[in-house]
């Protein structure tokens, strides 16, 4: 079986290489001097974790993908809708960018209709009737009911200045 | 303990708690309808909301939502063959062909009956049993402590499927790294790399939201749902129209009631174990109750048992109660809906464990009571509801991911209001849908997330008070007793599938 198909190989793989990173990071924590009578400081813990982990993804990178029968990781994704799903990645990270930006309202309209516009809901003016109607009936809910103060947003100051 | 008692019937009957807990049910049901939004989403959804409520109302909301979310899956197990909750899957079995004859009213009237039965039965015995365990684990000490989150930790090993025991250790280990990030317990930073926003570390919230309610909602954009076979052969969709009677005759209430009792208790005992959960307790009831069958009952077994649809749905209840007793009595979670609960309870400044039941009286009882309460209401209120609810089901999915999206991003971002988090959770799900394609278990990396602080504050503490010394693992009986059963645990089911294997 192909290394790179192989789920058990890919996942053992990517929390070796994490592990790694992390070993690595935690010759950067600093002792403290004045608690150095302790047996047990903060790398304690984190290295002795680093050390299963890389042993463990180890063991299951060099025991896994004998048997050829289990499902390779291409067979496992096929049919899958990545195009859809991506987008709606990117459109939360657009939203978490945008939030400070636009504001709660704004934001928060424009991401529930580019969600639904990238599941490929037809209906226009449904949609953005009822992405505007969701972020106001949250908006006012959080902001008149339960009294949390909302952030309108940078753009709204701006208009407002002007 | 009659004090205690009192204290949490006052709280638990408070106007606004009763309401929580309609409230709770409803929105459970709803959510546990929707497939993939299980009892763990439902209550991570919750967490949120309930921050400014004081901990009783906080815990009472998602007793309700808890209970709501596991009725909730059995209704779209029954009506669309489309188990919200891997607990509902055992319901389908026999649920799905019932209401595909016509009986979906019954089926949807015996699963709620079942779940009624199976909460009371759990409810007795949690109300037994947990002040015996409580009282006994009063006199524990971080020695203990240690040992017992190790303990929990095992309960790793029951959330993988074959085969996937190294893969659920190795989350667990990567749950305990995350756990690791920002201040250790002497107030050093650790794996922050100078961003402020990490100083206080991961919040759980954050990590559950991200690897159950946006992960599981972006599987459900990238699978794309599989074509029925029913379908294809052009049988008739179900009608909520069509929900038929939902009265039960004396002989089929005869035929159920031992199988309820029994599965109840099965049920609870499974529970109760670290890690089982009611997905294990209803194949088991399920699977026990076809051995006892008669030769002619059990082919009428996954064609519309009434037997089969009873054991399962009372076994998963009396399993979601059972699920309580360690989370309650000694701090460390059950499954993978109680590890969320901790996690929860955590951030309301309430240590679940021994001392809850002497600290916070109200708090310890009435979520007990409330959790009755929950089935009481859920049989009142969702019975008549179910043809309505159901219809919920109808809102297209085009509609329903970004709004779940959206509510997942703001749970986490009314807690902080701080867009790193944002950002943050979005890299985590996608991550987090990664390890799901590899099949990795995501449970494992939640309870190592959530034991994480506890084991390294308990274990630091134990050495301390030992002088550096290892001994404290085998010093005090209790300590050595619960590593004696953690050994156990982890290792007597690999010696006996050896010993089959050579047999």
């Amino acid at each position: 079986m192909n290394f790179l198909t192989n789920k058990d190989k890919v996942g053992s793989c990517f929390i070796l290489l994490f592990s790694l990173v992390y070993l690595t990071a935690i010759f950067e924590i600093p002792v403290n001097q004045s608690l150095s009578y302790d047996v047990v400081n903060a790398r304690t813990l984190p290295f002795c974790l680093a050390l299963l982990a890389i042993v463990v993804s180890a063991v299951t990178l060099f025991s896994s993908a004998s048997d050829s029968e289990e499902e390779t990781l291409l067979q496992a994704v096929e049919g899958f809708q990545w195009r859809p799903c991506l987008l709606l990645v990117g459109a939360m990270f657009v939203y978490a960018m945008l939030f400070d930006y636009l504001g709660f309202l704004l934001a928060t309209s424009v991401f529930l209709y580019s969600g639904f516009y990238i599941l490929k809901e037809t209906r226009q003016l449904f949609s953005i009737t009822v992405a505007v109607g969701v972020a106001l009936f949250m908006w006012l809910v959080l902001t008149q009911v339960f009294g949390i103060y909302l952030d309108s947003g940078e753009l709204y100051r701006l208009i407002v200045r002007s | 303990m009659l004090d205690g008692i009192l204290q949490g019937l006052d709280t638990a009957f408070l106007p606004l708690n009763i309401l929580l807990l309609f409230v709770g049910c409803f929105a459970g049901t709803f959510i546990g309808m929707l497939p993939g939004l299980g009892p763990v989403s439902a209550i991570a959804l919750m967490i949120p909301i309930t921050y400014g409520f004081d901990p009783s109302s906080g815990l009472i909301l998602m007793a309700g939502v808890y209970y709501g979310a596991v009725f909730g899956g059995s209704t779209s197990a029954i009506l669309i063959n489309a188990p919200g909750v891997s607990g509902a899957v055992a319901t389908a079995f026999d649920g799905y062909p019932m209401a595909q004859r016509g009986e979906a009213g019954k089926a949807l009237a015996l699963a709620a009956y079942s779940s009624f039965v199976g909460g009371t039965i759990g409810a007795v015995f949690l109300f037994v049993f947990v002040p015996v365990l409580a009282k006994v684990s009063l006199s524990f000490q971080s020695a203990d402590y240690f040992a017992l989150m190790l303990f929990g930790l095992t309960a790793i090993t029951a959330f993988a499927g074959k085969g996937q025991v190294l893969k659920a250790v190795l989350m667990a280990v990567l749950g305990l790294m995350l756990a690791t990030v920002g201040e250790d317990p002497s107030g050093i930073q650790r794996f922050t790399f100078g961003v402020t926003d990490l100083y206080d570390g991961i919040s759980f919230l954050l990590l559950s939201m991200a690897t159950f309610a946006i992960a599981e909602a972006l599987m459900v954009v990238l699978k794309p749902e599989p074509v029925k076979e029913d379908a294809e052969e052009g049988a008739p969709e179900m009608s909520f129209s069509a929900l038929g009677s939902m009265k039960l005759s004396k002989e089929e209430v005869r035929a159920v009631a031992p199988v309820v009792g029994r599965s109840s208790v099965l049920g609870f005992l499974v529970g109760v174990l670290p890690g089982a959960g009611a997905t294990i307790a209803s194949f088991l009831a399920y699977g026990m109750e076809r051995n006892l069958a008669s030769v002619k009952e059990k082919l009428g077994f996954g064609k519309g048992s009434v037997k089969g649809l009873a054991a399962p749905e009372s076994a998963n209840n009396a399993a979601s109660t059972g699920s309580f007793v360690p989370l309650l009595t000694l701090g460390i979670p059950g499954s993978a809906t109680t590890a969320v609960m901790l996690g929860a309870l955590l951030s309301y400044g309430v240590q679940p464990g021994p001392r809850l039941y002497i600290d916070n009286p109200a708090v310890f009882w009435s979520v007990i009571i409330s959790m009755y309460l929950g089935n009481v209401i859920l049989l009142v209120l969702n019975l008549p509801l179910i043809p309505y609810i159901s219809k919920l089901l109808d809102i297209p999915k085009p509609f329903l991911t970004p709004v779940i999206l959206f509510l997942s991003l703001m749970g986490v971002y009314l807690i902080s209001f701080n867009t790193f988090d944002l950002t943050m959770m979005v890299i985590i799900g996608a991550i987090a849908v990664f390890f799901r394609l590899l099949d990795f278990p995501l449970a494992p990396m939640l309870l190592g997330f959530i034991l994480g602080g506890m084991l390294e504050e308990n274990l630091r503490r134990a050495l301390m008070i030992s002088d550096g010394s290892l001994s404290f693992l085998w010093q005090r009986p209790i300590t050595a007793t619960i590593l004696l059963i953690t050994l156990a645990t982890v290792l007597l089911p690999r010696l006996l599938a050896i010993i089959r294997k050579q047999a």
